[in-house]
């Protein structure tokens, strides 16, 4: 499916008249993004931010943002939250997470916004493992398990992460909106560019205030919970489309190996929580 | 309800078994249910056709429990199953 993406002049965000049917939310409650139906397809609303109209009819997402916002940020969202949307109408498989390569394999981090997955990808592309991705990881089936399709070389990070792991700030603009820089791929921050075997997804719980990395095998069916509510999908009221995803999810739930990794949730604890994944990884899979 | 009911699935009712569980999604509402090994052959029985008191001769043969107990928990799952929407009786 090809998108036609148009750009519509700034204008506060009017309130709309019908009321939203899904509804996403940061770590402390507050409105993300909200999901409207529209007479040819959704409006999905970030509060103060933008509104994407999506025109089913015409494969057409009009960017509405409201004022003083940086079009870095609106290409950040739509690349990372409306694009996904759209392909999961197609039958892709999306998931929140970012992705790094280790030895020839790719393993994912999933977790809701603040739970570190952007700073554990930068973090082991640091320490030498290519990341694929920064968020809304891409699972195409291969053989009889999946691989990783890269995304952009680019991960956001925010500044007090950025500058824990490099000692300065590389790119230099803070977005405002974002609370995060964007940081392009370069020496010290490989990017890898061919699709790579999964091997194992990373669920990052909620701190339990641990002293040393904990890294669990989850139960698949526990997992399948887990997927279903870290995954992409545009319209959970399309019985359709949400039948076809749940029986993709219950799939990659029977056949990915999925963990439940906490951590200490301090900067100067990093390279342990890495080297516990690395050791993690060669180990076998061994609980920690 | 008793024995010889035959229960309806709902159509909105997706199950797929993952990790010898059988998780459902039901549609309708968005909400899901995990049946342990027991209750998914309870749900793929009711599925086929079968009434409770056929569902139980089914899962007699493939699981050790006793009758009485069998009985008892396919009732109780069939109530549960209907009070969510995802059966009628």
């Amino acid at each position: 499916m090809t998108i036609r993406v148009i750009n519509a002049a700034a204008a506060v965000q009017l309130p709309l008249s019908t009321e939203p049917y899904d509804c996403w939310r940061m770590l402390d409650g507050t409105v993300a993004c909200e999901f409207h139906r529209t007479k040819n397809g959704y409006r999905v609303r970030f509060p103060d931010r933008a509104d994407f109209a999506i025109d089913l009819t015409e494969d057409q997402v009009t960017c509405l943002p409201a004022p003083d916002v940086s079009e870095a940020f609106l290409g950040d969202i739509y690349f990372n939250q409306i694009l996904p949307l759209m392909m999961t109408r197609s039958g892709d498989l999306v998931l929140h997470a970012s992705g790094v390569g280790i030895d020839g394999q790719a393993i994912g981090f999933i977790g809701a916004t603040g739970r570190g997955k952007s700073t554990l990808a930068a973090s082991l592309a640091k320490a030498g493992h290519p990341f694929l991705t920064d968020d809304g990881l891409i699972l195409d089936p291969a053989g009889s398990g999946y691989a990783v399709r890269p995304r952009r070389p680019i991960l956001r990070l925010r500044a007090d992460s950025e500058a824990m792991l490099y000692g300065r700030t590389l790119a230099g603009e803070l977005d405002p909106d974002a609370l995060k820089e964007r940081v392009p791929a370069r020496p010290d921050l490989p990017f890898l560019e061919v699709p790579t075997p999964l091997a194992a997804l990373y669920f990052l719980v909620e701190p339990r205030g641990v002293e040393e990395p904990q890294i669990t095998r989850m139960p698949a069916a526990g997992t399948l919970a887990e997927l279903i509510a870290h995954s992409f999908i545009l319209d959970i009221g399309d019985k359709p489309r949400l039948r076809a995803h749940f029986n993709r999810l219950a799939q990659v739930a029977n056949a990915v190996t999925c963990y439940a990794l906490d951590f200490p949730r301090r900067y100067d604890a990093l390279s342990g929580v890495i080297e516990a994944i690395r050791r993690h990884r060669a180990n076998g899979n061994n609980d920690l | 309800m008793n024995l010889e009911s035959r229960l309806q699935t709902s159509s909105d009712a997706v199950a797929r078994e993952v990790g010898g569980e059988t998780m459902l999604l039901d549609l309708a509402s968005g909400t899901y249910f995990g049946l342990n090994e027991v209750g998914g052959a309870v749900w793929n029985a009711l599925e086929s056709g079968a009434s409770l008191a056929e569902a139980c001769d089914q899962i007699e043969a493939q699981f050790d429990v006793p009758r009485g107990q069998l009985e008892a928990d396919v009732l109780a799952l069939a109530e549960q199953l209907v009070s969510q929407g995802l059966a009628t009786a």
